[in-house]
């Protein structure tokens, strides 16, 4: 299963975004940020690609200060624009 | 009659004792909580975030903020009051203050180079709109009120000055140093943009650690630049809040103590320590208006008064009351300016000054009637040595 990373603006958003994913069932793991995805938080949210989509409805429900969801390619993580 | 442990009786400079949940809040967070918060990724780290974060969630919903993340943690009160004042004005700008102003926002407003004209309110007269546009110009652009006088206990009808600034489309500052954790404040309805809170009075907790709260659309400039763990690589602090305005390593142990006393209020009952304290000072003041030559200085009416007060002896330089009431009667009172002589010129005992009542939520009647008999005794000799 390939991995998604969700990302966040700051620390602050980041675990507000844990919460919000533990309540709507989402099951992650808080990473540290891959040095390439461009988010101003040290930490991102990784997840199974399976949960994209209940993902996505978690950002944009909860309005989290939201910065991306990337997706591992390889060795690289490229931002996923509108899929 | 000196008594073995002090009456402390200067509650509104700092509490006393504090709590003891608050102490082991304080010492747990030393202990356990040891990393760095939103500096890294490992697990203690990932700990110490989470710690802040809820802190900051339960610190924002107890003063009525909605969104926590403009909940920023700062070393005091009187930092918080610079923040605001430095981060939303401009030199040249003027704002709206109140006579009964602390040193922390007469001087952030004169080293800052903001014009302020003070608003010319007593309790005796209707807060109106008029009286702000009496005091208002062209480069009005914020009201900042000290919730409740750290000299008199004036407390200002804040909920209506909040609907006045609305309607001016003025912001509205606070320094809430004296009512945080004793008097309700509800950012939401009260209309208050930013919201100037310390630790350690009322909220019981240490001192060196506040809260500046910012509401939804009042933005700030940094005052303070440094590291904050995020967006690393720019020269600029981060847009987005708390990062905005948090540089540097976290206080974790203020952060826990301030978490605990806001706690340790809810569990008592904000309304109990108020009752608590009211009771004690109004029970003072019916005895000590009885002895000659006392006077009292506060607010006429209940609804305008935090359980504090000042009062004088005729014929004694209150540094002098205050030492007596030290050396020979194991009573700390707070004497002098209060670091607040624009309230003192208000209240008309400026130079001089007075003596404070600032009782805690642990004081006891019994140390009430210690006060009362020492502040009787010393007025009884004065007035016998005068005749
Ligand atoms: C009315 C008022 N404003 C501001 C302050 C400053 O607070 P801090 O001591 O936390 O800086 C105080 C207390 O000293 C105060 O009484």
């Amino acid at each position: 299963m390939k991995q998604c990373i969700a990302a966040f603006k700051t620390t602050y958003e980041t675990l507000n975004a844990e919460d919000c994913f533990r309540d709507a069932g989402i099951k992650f793991r808080p990473i540290l940020k891959p040095r390439k995805i461009g988010s101003s938080c040290r930490m991102v949210l990784r997840f199974d690609e399976s949960l994209l989509p209940l993902a996505k409805k978690v950002v944009a429900k909860s309005k989290l200060e939201f910065a991306g969801f990337y997706r591992q390619e390889g060795e690289i993580w490229i931002k996923i624009e509108n899929d | 009659m000196k008594q073995k442990k002090t009456i402390y009786l200067d509650n509104a400079a700092t509490s006393e004792p504090k709590p003891k949940a608050v102490l082991k809040a304080v010492e747990t967070a030393l202990r356990k909580i040891t990393a760095s918060p939103g500096r890294s990724g490992y697990q203690m780290a990932h700990t110490a975030d989470r710690f802040v974060y809820d802190c900051r969630k339960r610190a924002a919903a107890f003063f009525g903020l909605e969104d926590a993340s403009r909940l920023i943690y700062t070393p005091g009160g009187t930092y918080s009051i610079n923040v605001a004042i430095n981060g939303f004005l401009k030199k040249g700008d003027h704002i709206i203050s109140t006579g009964r102003q602390h040193n922390a926002v007469t001087r952030a407003l004169d080293s800052f180079g903001i014009n302020s004209t003070e608003l010319a309110w007593n309790e005796d007269q209707p807060l109106t709109e008029k009286l702000f546009q009496k005091v208002m110009n062209k480069k009005t652009k914020a009201v900042i009120v000290n919730h409740a006088s750290n000299v008199d206990g004036l407390l200002y009808p804040l909920k209506k000055i909040g609907r006045i600034a609305k309607k001016l489309k003025l912001a509205l500052i606070v320094d809430a140093a004296q009512t945080a954790g004793l008097v309700k404040i509800d950012m939401k309805k009260m209309n208050i943009d930013m919201l100037c809170v310390t630790a350690h009075k009322g909220l019981l907790g240490p001192a060196g650690i506040g809260i500046l709260a910012l509401s939804k659309n009042c933005g700030l400039k940094p005052t303070i630049s440094g590291g904050t763990g995020s967006v690393s690589e720019g020269t600029k602090m981060p847009a987005d809040y708390p990062d905005r305005l948090e540089a540097g390593s976290m206080n974790l142990g203020g952060i826990a103590g301030l978490d605990a006393g806001i706690r340790e209020i809810q569990k008592i009952g904000r309304m109990e320590i108020l009752k608590a304290k009211t009771k004690l000072t109004e029970k003072t003041c019916r005895a000590l208006s009885k002895i000659e030559k006392i006077k009292i200085y506060r607010p006429k009416k209940k609804e305008n008064r935090i359980p504090l007060f000042l009062f004088n002896i005729e014929g004694i330089d209150p540094s002098e009351l205050g030492d007596m009431l030290d050396r020979k009667y194991g009573i700390a009172c707070r004497v002098g300016l209060h670091c607040a002589p624009s309230a003192h010129r208000e209240i008309g005992t400026y130079p001089e000054g007075g003596v404070r009542f600032a009782p805690g939520y642990k004081t006891t009647i019994t140390e009430i009637n210690l006060f009362v008999k020492a502040i009787t005794e010393i007025a009884e000799k004065k007035s016998k040595e005068k005749r």
